[in-house]
């Protein structure tokens, strides 16, 4: 269970902000702001913030559809920003992604058929009848009909577009597949199908995922791990049980009693967060969660940045006053 | 509560949509009461027609769709058969509407203060500097900081959060009686919904106002609601109070939802699932409109549809199965906290 996949170091990636005349560079967005973790082979690390917090762009630098600004991927002890040629493609393979909208992440003129034999073609596993019958075992493995691959994505409900996502990741048999908000445009009924398909393949495949959310219950319910991100940095990470029963961050605390709960008895603690999350162009100085927190030291939170540090076995939290 | 009378009587509405492609039933047959100073929360998936149901009170409708029957009784008016001119009296004066995406209900070339003053202006027949002072005041109250400055600020200089606070204090610019919410939170972070919805609830208070709370976020219900109606392909499901409901839900759908949500409170080993898909709305399927998906469906289910029959008092259920249903909770607990 634990050799480690997939190591993360010190990772950043900035986005130019350009203006005038000669598209210069006044400013940068600071998405990924120094971000280290590891995920061992067949768990799954949740990912979870608000919008803004970088989690996406965390996902897109590991697939290298980013190139980071800054710090390393490494992928079986090797640098992914490093790959070219045949290794960059074979890495390709091993890290697969599911995107949010299943709308708009398939190609509206192509057949399914087509949409998921594409990775399977271009990676040589297969092809002409062969290709077609793997399609087919793939379209029954995530719940769909082969008759079905003819059509095209229109002719599809959001649950089941996000299975045919599914088996167009798992064509190319990945090690890794990062899930980008895989179920939250979908409804609560059909929400509960595709995580438990998720699930099943995970012990199928001995898959690693890595489950980027806004949504805290998806993934509590997912994850061995959950990471916390705010404002481009990592506040807290932990082990899922760990992490959810006793929680050390003041922001994972906050946005932990901020989801509603379907209970009208339960009478909880809420704590209600001042003002909107700062713009990470110019993020505040010292800990970036400052200007919210409901228990700030004016003497140090606003001056010195914390460091990512263990307090516990396996639970790291950057805060100064834990 | 139940002496009172209510504020909005919805009886046996219908509104259809009629496409090139068929009559879509979007609402067919809804029945309903909101009580002075009360929230109801209407919950349910997409195409369900909770949304329809709420423009419908407000005739908001584009021009396929059409009320075909119903009516819908407010202080004793029935805003189905209302002119033009009368309905626009009640619009943002004695119901006021809040929407999901503060960015598409807001003008992007006017102020935010220019478009809280037009409500104003419109109803409350004041001058344009009393409108204003009334405008900075809402905005004050609804948590807005520095209103004064804020008030001349175009909708893109605020943030989410800071533009559905701007579009509550349009709502409750003329004190409506009733403020329906459709889907006020879905598009926030949920630090802010939670900012939100206390905002809500504080004003509710203050305003003595009722509301309409249409979301698809059980979570959300628990939370506001006071009593709740679950709607499944244009019909009401299970119709009562908040508690019973999360509690005791009699209708196979209430129930196989409420335990298809991850909770954050209770540790679950496998979600459960409702097979297939929500049906398309021009196709539904005959008899009880959920017995395709239903494993407790019978003969009589796929044949003949069930009325919302009051099962105890003040509990509806539109269910032939509601005894099966009893004997299978003890597979999944609901509600169970840990």
């Amino acid at each position: 269970m634990n050799e480690i996949i997939l190591e993360v170091k010190n990772l950043k990636k900035y986005f130019p902000i350009r203006a005038g005349v000669f598209r210069r560079i006044v400013a940068w967005v600071k998405a990924v702001d120094d971000v280290s973790f590891n995920i061992n082979r067949g768990e799954t690390l949740g990912l979870v913030g608000e919008s803004g917090c970088g989690k996406t762009t965390v996902g897109m630098t590991i697939l290298r559809l980013y190139e980071p600004t800054a710090g390393q991927v490494l992928y079986g002890n090797k640098d992914i920003s490093k790959l070219r040629g045949k290794e960059l493609r074979e890495m390709r393979r091993k890290m697969q992604i599911i995107f949010q909208d299943p709308y708009s992440s398939l190609n509206p003129r192509m057949r399914i058929k087509n949409i998921i034999a594409e990775g399977i073609i271009t990676h040589d596993i297969a092809k002409g009848r062969e290709a077609e019958h793997m399609v087919a075992e793939l379209l029954k493995r995530v719940g769909l009909s082969p008759d079905q691959m003819n059509r095209f994505p229109h002719e599809f409900s959001g649950g089941q577009r996000q299975r045919i996502g599914i088996a167009r990741a798992l064509a190319v048999n990945p090690e890794l597949i990062v899930c980008d908000e895989a179920v939250s445009a979908l409804d609560v009924s059909i929400q509960a199908q595709i995580l438990n398909l998720l699930e099943d393949l995970q012990k199928d495949f001995n898959l690693t995922y890595i489950f980027i959310s806004h949504a805290l219950n998806v993934v509590k319910h997912i994850s061995d791990r959950v990471a916390v991100m705010y404002l481009g940095k990592i506040v807290e990470i932990a082990d899922k049980k760990e992490l959810f029963s006793n929680p050390l961050h003041p922001y994972t605390k906050a946005l932990m009693s901020a989801i509603p709960i379907p209970d009208p008895e339960l009478k909880r603690e809420r704590i209600l967060l001042k003002g909107d999350v700062p713009s990470p162009i110019n993020p505040p100085s010292g800990c970036r969660f400052h200007p919210r927190c409901p228990i700030a030291d004016p003497k140090i939170c606003s001056r010195e940045e914390p460091e990512l540090r263990e307090v516990k076995p396996d639970h790291f939290v950057s805060c100064h006053l834990v | 509560m139940e002496s009172k009378q209510p504020l909005l009587k919805v009886n046996n509405l219908k509104t259809y949509f009629f496409t090139d492609d068929g009559v879509v039933k979007a609402v067919d047959g809804v029945n309903f009461e909101v009580y002075p100073g009360e929230t109801l929360g209407i919950v349910g998936e997409s195409g369900c027609g909770k949304s329809v149901t709420s423009l419908s009170i407000l005739r908001l409708l584009d021009e396929k769709g059409k009320i075909v029957d119903g009516e819908i009784i407010f202080e004793g008016k029935d805003l189905v058969k209302l002119d033009e001119n009368k309905m626009r009296e009640i619009r943002g004066n004695d119901i006021a509407m809040i929407f999901q995406e503060p960015m598409v209900a807001l003008n992007p070339v006017y102020t935010v203060g220019d478009q809280i003053m037009e409500a104003i202006i419109l109803h409350q027949k004041v001058h344009k500097d009393e409108a204003r002072k009334i405008a900075i005041d809402m905005l004050r109250k609804v948590g807005i900081p520095e209103p004064e400055k804020r008030v001349d600020e175009y909708p893109h200089e605020l943030s989410g959060g800071m533009r559905q606070r701007a579009m509550i204090a349009m709502a409750l610019s003329c004190h409506p009686k009733l403020l329906i919410a459709d889907e006020p939170t879905t598009a926030l972070d949920v630090t802010i919904q939670a900012q939100i919805l206390e905002l809500m609830k504080q004003l509710q208070k203050d305003l003595d106002m009722a509301i309409i709370m249409i979301t698809h976020d059980l979570g959300v219900i628990a939370e506001i609601s006071d009593r709740v109606a679950v709607m499944y392909a244009g019909k009401m499901v299970e119709y009562t109070d908040v508690k019973r409901l999360f509690k005791n839900p009699k209708h196979p759908y209430t129930w196989a939802l409420l335990n298809a949500i991850p909770r954050l409170d209770i540790e679950q080993e496998r979600l459960f699932s409702i097979p297939g898909v929500v049906p398309d709305a021009l196709h539904f399927p005959s008899g009880c409109k959920f017995h395709t998906r239903c494993e407790f469906a019978t003969e009589k289910c796929r044949n003949e549809e069930p009325g919302l029959i009051e099962i105890e008092d003040g509990h509806f259920v539109a269910c032939w199965n509601i005894e099966k249903l009893e004997a299978a909770k003890d597979r999944v607990e609901v509600g169970e906290n840990k």
